[in-house]
């Protein structure tokens, strides 16, 4: 703003001989056909998510339910969720989740990036495959991994015939979050492996070959020439993964319901149940008020130290 | 300096929406007007929302849409269906949105959480001179509360052992009759729990689970006067007889995950040769499975057979602007005629006495006289204004006390502290 009203005279000035009106009324008739182009977003953007959002910060301070007098409670549902032990057990889980998640999701597609760029053939055709789990509609996938999990199911079947007692991967409390990662891992690795193939392939070819003729081996090359070209990239989608992370919702209302107990149950789904299974919108506002900050706390923390790792001088 | 004055118009223009939006919606008190409309020559459109499990079931439900049509032309009823699980969530939205269709299919479990938005209907039965003589009185009870009758009911009936005849007769044991004991049951379902089947398929959801462990304790889980009771040592105890099924004795298969469908389906699949199920299920199941169905009361516990009953009906919502019209056709739907088609069909067993022949006449043999000892033993079961909550946590919860990493009195305790109110 500052910036743009002190140049505008500064340009303006060889003019002075031309009228000022004319220059005023293009101006002015550009604003017009901008505003009309505008329109239709800003109105899309304001009913569809500016109204919602500030609609869901007033719910948060009342006590809003579906039915029934509302009344404003204040900074009450706030409190009362953060001093609740089953709100804090199902941020605790969101964390857990993510911090399995997030370098596990990281580690297998970057690794799968860089062995499906090193292959002469079927390139395009792997990338396809591993991304098909991403297309596929989530309730489908977990169809196929209730299969797999379940008692007599897939890996309990293979673990009768070698004789191994498996878990119950589902219905153990310690082992429903591992099954939760392990399934969702499959599920959306796919997307970063696309993100990552696309950057390294875009490394240009000559950076390898100069390396690998002074000598630098593969790890060496891998470290100090494709770990700084594709940060960017990774970068992206370190702080896209994480942000979806914490929203992850499909996969434990699908698969496990939020249980055994409560080891499972993640943020969303918390929000979820509190607004439309117990009707209680004001605190299911809140509890999206909450997770909003958090998420908005650790994007910004990196955001911040992005400067650390991520080059972008090339 | 200048240029800020559009943006600060657009943001003042965004703020004046926000607030008449929200407005509007403050203003929803539950009276607004929605579900059906009338047009200048006095026909009227209807509302109808249901759940569905299909197209069949959808068919015949539109085939009771039409029939209202049919016997006064001037009432439309328009027909919209979503699956059962998510029926009630998008219908309490509704309500709270004002939007509400006029005739609101409710389940008696779950009619405490939507009751509010919900017309009583007593003086409509009274000025309609609906015939409530012919119906079960369990089944109008259920769609009932505190005195005001909230749904005229399609389908009710008490929960019932179902049984597989021909794994009995291949494990060479006695298929259960009348008056069975607790302790035939366990000895019976120890017997069939052999080569990797089981005698019995436990689940802890709401039907399945509380008539056995009211046949054991004489409790429901929620108290007379309405109150959540899972604290209630009895209940507990009967409880965690019941997860011991799973956990210790054996007799029934290891649970994962919150398919609310396992039991029925391990006792389709013919893993499980014992199953609890209400009658709305029976034929569905009979035509499902590739063995012969039977059926008998719960096995009794100390004090005798109980068993809990319910069932589901159609009310109208306070939004709807036409409930004579609404309530016309509620009477159409669950007259005599259209719910001897729906028994016919095997979709559900009638709530009124006259038409539950034909449903008999599809039935198995030995289904009517268990239905009949059932129901006489049969209480309806009472549930909170937050029992979809309750359910979906018994679920979540029970399932490590059913598979014995954790106990009933902890998973019960654990439930009642975070929903009672």
């Amino acid at each position: 703003m500052s910036t743009q009203s002190t140049t505008a005279p500064a340009r303006e000035r060889p003019a002075q001989g031309g009228p000022p009106r004319s220059k005023k009324s293009w101006r002015d008739s550009d604003a017009t056909a901008a505003t009309v182009f505008a329109a239709p977003s800003t109105i899309g953007l304001t009913v569809f998510t500016v109204v919602p959002i500030v609609m869901s910060l007033v719910m948060s301070f009342y006590n809003w339910p579906a039915f029934g007098e509302r009344s404003l409670t204040g900074t009450g549902n706030f409190s009362a969720l953060l001093g609740s032990p089953e709100f804090r057990r199902v941020v605790l889980n969101t964390v857990v989740f993510t911090v399995l998640y997030l370098p596990l999701n990281l580690l297998v597609s970057l690794g799968l990036s860089v062995w499906i760029a090193t292959m002469r053939r079927g390139r395009q055709a792997l990338r396809v495959i591993f991304f098909v789990p991403v297309v596929t509609p989530i309730v489908a996938n977990v169809l196929v991994w209730k299969m797999i999990y379940q008692p007599n199911g897939l890996i309990d079947g293979i673990g009768q015939q070698v004789g191994i007692d498996m878990p119950n991967f589902l219905g153990d409390p310690n082992w429903a979050m591992i099954a939760l990662v392990t399934m969702s891992v499959w599920q959306g690795f796919g997307y970063n492996l696309l993100v990552f193939s696309a950057a390294i392939d875009s490394i240009p070819a000559s950076l390898n070959e100069a390396a690998s003729l002074d000598g630098v081996g593969p790890w060496q090359r891998f470290r100090h020439i494709t770990l700084p070209m594709i940060s960017p990239s990774m970068f992206f989608a370190t702080t896209m993964t994480l942000i979806t992370t914490f929203q992850v919702f499909a996969q434990p209302y699908l698969l496990t319901g939020g249980g055994p107990g409560a080891t499972t149950e993640t943020l969303v789904l918390f929000i979820y149940r509190e607004g439309f299974a117990n009707f209680a919108l004001g605190m299911a506002a809140a509890g999206a008020w909450v997770l909003f900050a958090i998420i908005l706390v650790i994007t910004a923390l990196q955001f911040l130290f992005q400067k650390k790792w991520v080059t972008y001088d090339v | 300096m200048k240029r800020s004055t559009p943006r600060s118009l657009a943001v003042l223009a965004v703020a004046g929406l926000s607030i008449s939006a929200l407005a509007a919606c403050g203003s929803n008190d539950g009276s607004g007007n929605s579900g059906g409309s009338t047009d200048a020559d006095g026909n009227v459109t209807i509302d109808w929302s249901m759940w569905s499990g299909g197209t069949a079931e959808k068919d015949a439900w539109q085939a009771a849409a039409d029939a209202v049509h049919a016997a006064d032309p001037k009432i439309t009823v328009k027909l919209e269906t979503t699956s059962f699980d998510d029926y009630f969530t998008k219908m309490g939205t509704r309500i709270a949105g004002g939007s509400a269709p006029c005739i609101v299919s409710v389940q008696s479990l779950r009619l405490g959480a939507l009751k509010d938005g919900l017309l009583p209907l007593d003086d409509l039965i009274q000025s309609k001179s609906l015939d409530t003589e012919d119906f079960v009185p369990a089944s109008l009870e259920g769609l009932a509360s505190d005195g005001a009758q909230y749904g005229i009911p399609y389908d009710n009936g008490p929960m019932l052992m179902l049984y597989n005849v021909d794994r009995f007769k291949e494990a060479g044991v006695d298929a259960p009759k009348a008056g069975w004991t607790w302790n035939d049951f366990t000895a019976a379902a120890k017997a069939l729990s052999t080569d990797g089947k089981f005698g019995f398929a436990a689940y802890p959801a709401d039907l399945q689970m509380f008539p056995m462990l009211l046949s054991l304790s004489g409790q429901q889980p929620v108290s007379e006067d309405g109150k959540l009771q899972l604290d209630n040592a009895e209940l507990q105890a009967a409880g965690q007889t019941y997860a011991d099924l799973v956990g210790k004795d054996k007799v029934a298969p290891e649970l994962s995950g919150n398919d609310s469908t396992y039991a029925y389906n391990q006792f389709i699949a013919g893993n499980a040769a014992m199953v609890v199920d209400g009658p709305w299920d029976l034929l569905s199941i009979q035509s499902q499975s590739d063995f012969q169905l039977g059926a008998v009361e719960i096995p009794a516990g100390p004090s005798g057979s109980k068993t809990l009953s319910a069932g589901s009906g159609f009310g109208i919502s306070k939004s709807c602007k036409n409930p004579d019209e609404a309530f016309a056709a509620i009477q159409t739907i669950t007259s005599t005629e259209q719910l001897s088609k729906l028994a016919a069909d095997g979709r559900a067993f009638p709530s009124r006495v006259s038409a539950q022949e034909p449903w008999y006449d599809n039935a198995f043999d030995g289904a009517k006289e268990a239905l009949e000892a059932a129901g006489a033993t049969a209480e309806p079961m009472r549930t909170t204004s937050n029992w979809t909550k309750v359910g979906s946590d018994l679920i979540q919860y029970g399932v490590p006390a059913m598979n014995g990493t954790s106990t009933v009195k902890d998973t019960f305790g654990q439930i009642q502290s975070q929903d009672a109110n």
